[in-house]
């Protein structure tokens, strides 16, 4: 069954003559427990088109539709609500908040949940244990090498089983080796039944998944 | 709760340099509106203009317009020492005389029980008194009414300044003219815990004139150079009574509330009027330093404005930089209104502890909330209302596709 559905779906940039089509009459069906690759050139609409799902940015036409219902964005505050608990993001740069140990970015994920104190803390707790950095749950971002900061953004993305994970060059900032050791906790995401979109212009990335998708430039 | 309880931890933290600008500010600035305020209470006050082609008054009653929860006749109120600077002014003033005279009952078994009845005021139809009140008619005198109202002493002598200083034992007193036949001059009249000296005796037909209309006669009167035990009234009576004496202008032209407001305004005393009670007054006066309403409001006004922008900067540089941190909130499902409301909250926590050290002034200078502390909380929470605007609109304008596609260049 399909988890999303994108039918036609279109997105320009600029105003009138000078507008760039970056997504013309794009269709894309991921099913549950698929693992996607997103690959194509810079400029391609990769970055647009995980914008478009993540409900970040807000598509000119098409339809689109998430775990059998329409998705309409139209501000900030839709796709705020769409996003709490169905999807989880990664970026390239990790983002994560340098004031708050790695377990307080880890249980950020779940602070818009009803879930007690001591649920949120077994929960976050547990994603750490999964991720093999429970031993740097009280350190700070800064004192964290760049494997471990990633796995500290994925688990803020998973903590409150997200029906669908979309990362951006998730390992766009690492090493190979260290890229690999994030592609292996991809995988076993991927094979505990997590659905995944992965943005990325790495073959080797695109060759773990399940389906590559390539985007051409327009 | 956790995202607030998260947020304005991590804020307080991180930012404490400008958290620190901020309360600096709203500390300023709420003490610039203390001393306003202060200052407008101490001289708000409305008096009546009496223009016309009537005579010029040459009698005025004083009356002390002060604060609700402050009575500056007790010896506890922190006006009690401005108010006797400014008894000590207006008494020794050149520009008028001045006196007072109270009315008073004093129970006939005070002086002798077998005085006969013709004595108690409720027998005198001349004698007009409340219908509850009985014993014999009673005055208090300050110094100068019987010289001013003329009336004469056949024996003894008048009041001198001993007599209101409480130093004596015994209570002088003059009496009038039918209390010949039952007192002596220089008796002491000793009534349990009580102690009279006759000092003097009117003339037969001797008047006085207590208010604008009133004539009494004093013949079956006895007057007092001060009330009997002051001390349970819980206030200095005597204070009082010279606060809303009357005053006798030497010159019909003179100013009167001028010359009361320049008294008053010099020990930061309440507002006091003086009303003309027999003909019009001569004024040309404003309300009391005005012109220091109108500085202290200027330099309120430019303060507040001074720290609105101060806030709105320090605010903006502050979400400016909290940008990066807004849009992994976003991110992470936490909604706008709530980042926006964690600074809200943190605003209102320095708004409430800006309000502290006026709260502080304000019992060490006068024991007590000269000035609600909620008035002065309100207009800050005005300020600090418009100083986020900028700091909403930075934030609302977090651009979480920006911020992703940014950071990964």
């Amino acid at each position: 069954m399909a988890l999303l559905a994108l039918s036609q779906i279109t997105k320009s940039y600029g105003k009138q003559d000078k507008k760039l089509l970056v997504l013309d009459n794009l269709s894309i069906s991921v099913s549950e427990g698929e693992m996607i690759a997103v690959m194509g050139k810079s400029g391609s609409g990769k970055t647009t088109l995980l914008n478009i799902i993540a409900g970040i940015d807000y598509r000119d036409g098409g339809e689109y539709w998430f775990d059998g219902k329409p998705v309409r964005i139209k501000q900030t505050s839709d796709g705020v609500r769409f996003r709490r608990n169905k999807i989880g993001i990664i970026v390239q740069h990790f983002a994560l908040i340098n004031d708050y140990t790695v377990f307080e970015n880890v249980e950020i994920g779940l602070w818009e949940t009803k879930m007690s104190r001591q649920d949120r803390r077994k929960r976050t707790s547990e994603v750490l244990e999964k991720l093999d950095i429970l031993r740097l749950e009280n350190q700070y971002p800064p004192e964290l090498s760049g494997g471990e900061k990633q796995r500290t953004a994925i688990g803020r993305a998973i903590v409150a089983k997200p029906l669908l994970i979309l990362a951006d060059e998730p390992t766009g900032a690492l090493d190979k080796q260290t890229e690999d050791s994030i592609m292996d906790v991809f995988k076993d995401l991927n094979n505990s039944g997590s659905t995944m979109i992965i943005i990325t212009h790495d073959e080797d990335v695109a060759n773990r998944c399940t389906r590559i998708i390539k985007l051409e430039k327009r | 709760m956790i995202f607030f309880a998260k947020n304005i931890k991590r804020s307080m933290i991180l930012h404490w340099k400008s958290n620190m600008l901020i309360l600096a500010d709203l500390v300023l600035c709420a003490l610039m509106i203390f001393i306003m305020l202060q200052n407008y209470f101490f001289m708000k006050y409305d008096y009546n203009f009496y223009y016309g082609d009537e005579k010029l008054a040459d009698r005025y009653r004083l009356n002390v317009v002060s604060g609700e929860s402050d009575n500056p006749f007790e010896q506890s109120s922190p006006m009690y020492k401005a108010a006797l600077q400014v008894k000590q002014d207006l008494w020794s003033s050149p520009l008028w005389k001045t006196n007072y005279i109270v009315l008073s009952t004093i129970p006939m078994e005070w002086l002798d029980p077998d005085l006969p009845q013709i004595f108690n005021i409720q027998n005198d139809p001349t004698i007009q008194r409340a219908p509850e009140e009985t014993g014999i008619s009673g005055y208090v005198f300050s110094d100068a009414v019987i010289q001013m109202q003329n009336i004469k002493l056949q024996e003894g002598r008048g009041f001198v300044s001993d007599d209101y200083q409480n130093t004596s034992s015994e209570m002088p007193v003059i009496m009038g003219y039918e209390f010949k036949q039952y007192f002596s001059l220089g008796e002491i009249i000793k009534q349990g815990d009580l102690s009279y000296c006759v000092i003097g005796f009117f003339e037969e037909n001797s008047f006085c004139f207590p208010g604008s209309e009133e004539i009494c006669n004093l013949d079956r009167s006895i007057v007092l150079p001060r009330v009997l035990y002051s001390d349970q009234f819980g206030e200095d009576v005597q204070l009082k009574f010279s606060l809303t004496c009357d005053l006798y202008p030497l010159d019909p032209q003179t100013d009167v509330q001028n010359e009361i407001n320049r008294i008053t305004s010099q020990y930061g005393f309440y507002g006091m009027t003086g009303e003309p009670i027999n003909g019009s007054a001569y004024r040309n006066t404003e309300l009391i330093s005005g012109k220091n309403i109108a500085l202290i409001f200027s330099l309120t006004v430019l303060s507040a404005i001074l720290c609105l922008v101060a806030l709105s900067n320090i605010l903006s540089k502050r979400t400016l930089r909290d940008q990066a941190t807004h849009c992994t909130y976003l991110l992470s499902g936490i909604p706008l209104w709530k980042i926006n409301f964690s600074i809200i909250i943190e605003l209102a926590l320095w708004t409430a502890i800006s309000v502290s050290p006026p709260i502080a002034l304000s019992y060490f200078e006068y024991g007590q909330l000269f000035v609600s502390p909620w008035y002065i909380l309100g207009f800050l929470s005005v300020i600090v209302a418009i100083s986020v605007i900028p700091s909403f609109l930075i934030a609302g304008k977090g651009n979480i596709d920006l911020f992703i596609r940014n950071q990964s260049e």
